[in-house]
């Protein structure tokens, strides 16, 4: 039996022929180990490099600025990204005296369905990487793509693109496919951080995190492996590394929470933050009405495709937050909405009209808008919704599995923060974490001083 | 299983899990407790007295939220008294709401999900259950409920979500 070790290599370790040699000596060590490395590839570079996926969507969004690409057209062109990589890296290898096939998605038998950009993995049909093994070759295959099934007869082998951390995904697929011993996916810091170094200088690498750990983390904005992919490794029980391309450092690894041993359990994993977060908050005076007000806001805000989080319930306030690149929407759609409210929809449709509104400036369709139901006043209330906004904040998170089992983690927290000098606009816990909303300029100072409070950089 | 030539062997399994809400689960037993704080003056300071407080008291405490005045969070039903006791006894009114229970919705990717909020609160709306707190992670929503609703928001998010065949 072959012992397949599949290595995933990210934008920074193939972008120039120095880090692609680095990358090659990863491999050539994982031959030497006695391996059979699969190696999966993404698009050569980040946003602005000549073949990163950032830019391949531009080319086709600048053909004419009126007409939106349809996506299965933008799969085929982000696609391109990827195969570029996986032909530069075969020959790379081959140049080093190691014979390789670049093979697409497709090729490597990644079937998905025809959800284009956001595809999902159906089924993985390996046989070619295994040829590809079997002859002695190393496989180098595309991340982030696949193929819709040939059963699908509308979309007949159609290319489609993973999404977000579809590489990640790929390289885990793969790696459940093929039966490998482990999944290495490189990148440019040596494993999963306790905070972000360039925050804080003396964040410390983990030496093992569980899966929930790493996908929490992930969803609190630290960018290491996406959760996709740590998912197909835990539901396959694959072993799961996190690596430098560039430095020998054995990295992260990444296992179930089974096999984590029980202080690794039940610590503080790290802190993370997420940024450009837009707090809004909105006074419904009438706490009797407030529930119908609250879901048409949601309604509104899942019908323009604006995710909201950090909800907070208070008798006669909601207040949530946005990603700042959501916020211009949010507020023009809230800027003087009506929702109108019927107390005993027998007798007549309305009772209420609450009509929302912001600070002066903010509020051009209030003003507009306000004036127009004066007719109506005589018979219906006419309430305003006050909405305050704070702009330019940043969620912080301290990420700790079993908080809730431990008392006083919010009061450490809140001490921490507050003997910083970092206000706290509004915090939120789930089982796996405890974040606090705080202006972004403190944010640096946030997580330095939870880093230190909790004592991550200490080795254990 | 598929066997190569030179014994390895493939596996042709479906690979990534349903995008999309897959569980709904109660835990019940908790309280919700709302400590209001006399000024805006110092109420910084009074909730970091608050935590404190319930925290020396050995009080693990969960979905907290920040108010104008007020700091509100929940407890487990077992630590509700000593709860209220050490917020009292730390200087400050407390308001408890008993017969609680979190709702668990689990979901694969839950922050690339848009929408799933609304469709939680409406169910929840149609199930007579108002809304205490909320939280969410990498795989789950949680709100806190009333206990007496429960049974009603699981069946109606099971049907909104077509998990009528879930075993809870």
């Amino acid at each position: 039996m072959p012992r397949i070790l599949v290595q995933k290599f990210g934008g920074t370790s193939v972008d120039t022929p120095e880090h692609r040699q680095r990358a090659v000596q990863k491999v050539i060590a994982a031959k030497q180990a006695g391996y059979d490395p699969v190696v999966v590839v993404s698009a050569i570079g980040r946003m602005g490099a000549p073949y990163a996926t950032d830019t391949l969507k531009s080319v086709l969004r600048e053909i004419d600025p009126t007409v939106t690409p349809h996506p299965r057209e933008m799969d085929v062109m982000m696609a391109c990204g990827e195969i570029i990589s996986t032909a530069v890296m075969a020959v790379t290898l081959q140049a080093a005296g190691f014979p390789s096939i670049a093979l697409s998605g497709g090729q490597a038998g990644i079937i998905t369905d025809s959800n284009y950009g956001n595809a999902r993995i159906l089924e993985v049909h390996p046989e070619s990487v295994l040829r590809a093994i079997e002859r002695g070759e190393v496989p180098v295959v595309c991340g982030f793509q696949g193929v819709t099934t040939v059963r699908d007869e509308n979309q007949h082998g159609a290319i489609t693109t993973l999404g977000r951390g579809g590489s990640d995904t790929t390289a885990s697929a793969l790696g459940a496919a093929l039966g490998a011993e482990a999944v290495e996916i490189y990148t440019d810091v040596d494993g999963v951080k306790t905070a972000d170094p360039d925050m804080v200088p003396n964040a410390r690498t983990l030496d093992l995190c569980t899966y929930d750990e790493l996908a929490e983390i992930t969803h609190l904005g630290a960018k290491v492996v996406h959760p996709r992919a740590a998912e197909i490794a835990m539901d396959y029980g694959i072993a799961l590394w996190v690596k430098s391309t560039f430095s020998d450092r054995p990295g992260t690894q990444i296992v179930a929470e089974a096999a984590a041993p029980e202080e690794v359990r039940r610590r503080v994993t790290g802190v993370a933050h997420t940024g450009r977060i837009v707090h809004i908050r909105l006074h419904i005076p009438n706490e009797a009405h407030k529930q119908m007000v609250e879901q048409e806001v949601y309604r509104l805000m899942a019908r323009a495709g604006v995710s909201i989080f950090l909800v907070t319930f208070s008798p006669h306030e909601m207040a949530f937050a946005v990603d700042r690149a959501d916020y211009h929407v949010a507020r023009d759609l809230l800027d003087g909405m009506v929702v109108p409210v019927a107390t005993d929809p027998s007798r007549r449709p309305a009772s209420h009209f609450y009509i929302f509104k912001f600070a002066e400036g903010l509020d051009l369709a209030y003003a507009a808008q306000r004036p127009l139901l004066a007719p109506v006043e005589s018979f219906i209330d006419v309430i305003d919704v006050p909405g305050e906004v704070t702009e330019n904040c940043t969620m912080v998170s301290l990420v700790a599995g079993r908080h809730r089992s431990v008392p006083g983690i919010m009061a450490r927290v809140h001490s921490t923060l507050r003997g910083a000098g970092v206000p706290i606009l509004q915090v939120a816990d789930s089982d796996m974490s405890v974040s606090c909303l705080v202006p972004e300029t403190e944010a640096p100072r946030a997580v330095r001083a939870l880093h230190d409070a909790f004592e991550l950089g200490r080795e254990v | 299983m598929l066997a190569s030539t030179r014994g390895a062997a493939a596996r042709h399994v479906s690979f990534e899990r349903e995008r999309g809400v897959q569980r709904v689960a109660v835990s019940p037993n908790v309280t919700h407790l709302t400590v209001t704080v006399p000024s805006p003056d110092t109420r910084d300071a009074d909730i970091g007295r608050v935590f404190t407080a319930v925290g020396e008291a050995g009080i693990p405490i969960f979905l907290i939220q920040l108010h104008t005045l007020a700091v509100s969070f929940a407890v487990e039903r077992q630590d509700e008294e000593r709860a209220v006791e050490a917020v009292r006894r730390a200087g400050f009114a407390c308001a408890h709401r008993p017969d609680l229970a979190i709702l668990q919705v689990f979901a694969s990717g839950m922050r690339e999900l848009k929408g799933v909020l609304v469709e939680i609160a409406d169910a929840l709306q149609e199930a007579g259950a108002g809304i205490y707190g909320m939280g969410d992670s990498h795989d789950q929503v949680q709100c806190l409920i009333d206990s007496a609703a429960a049974d009603a928001a699981v069946e109606r998010l099971k049907a909104r979500f077509g998990l009528e065949d879930e075993v809870a």
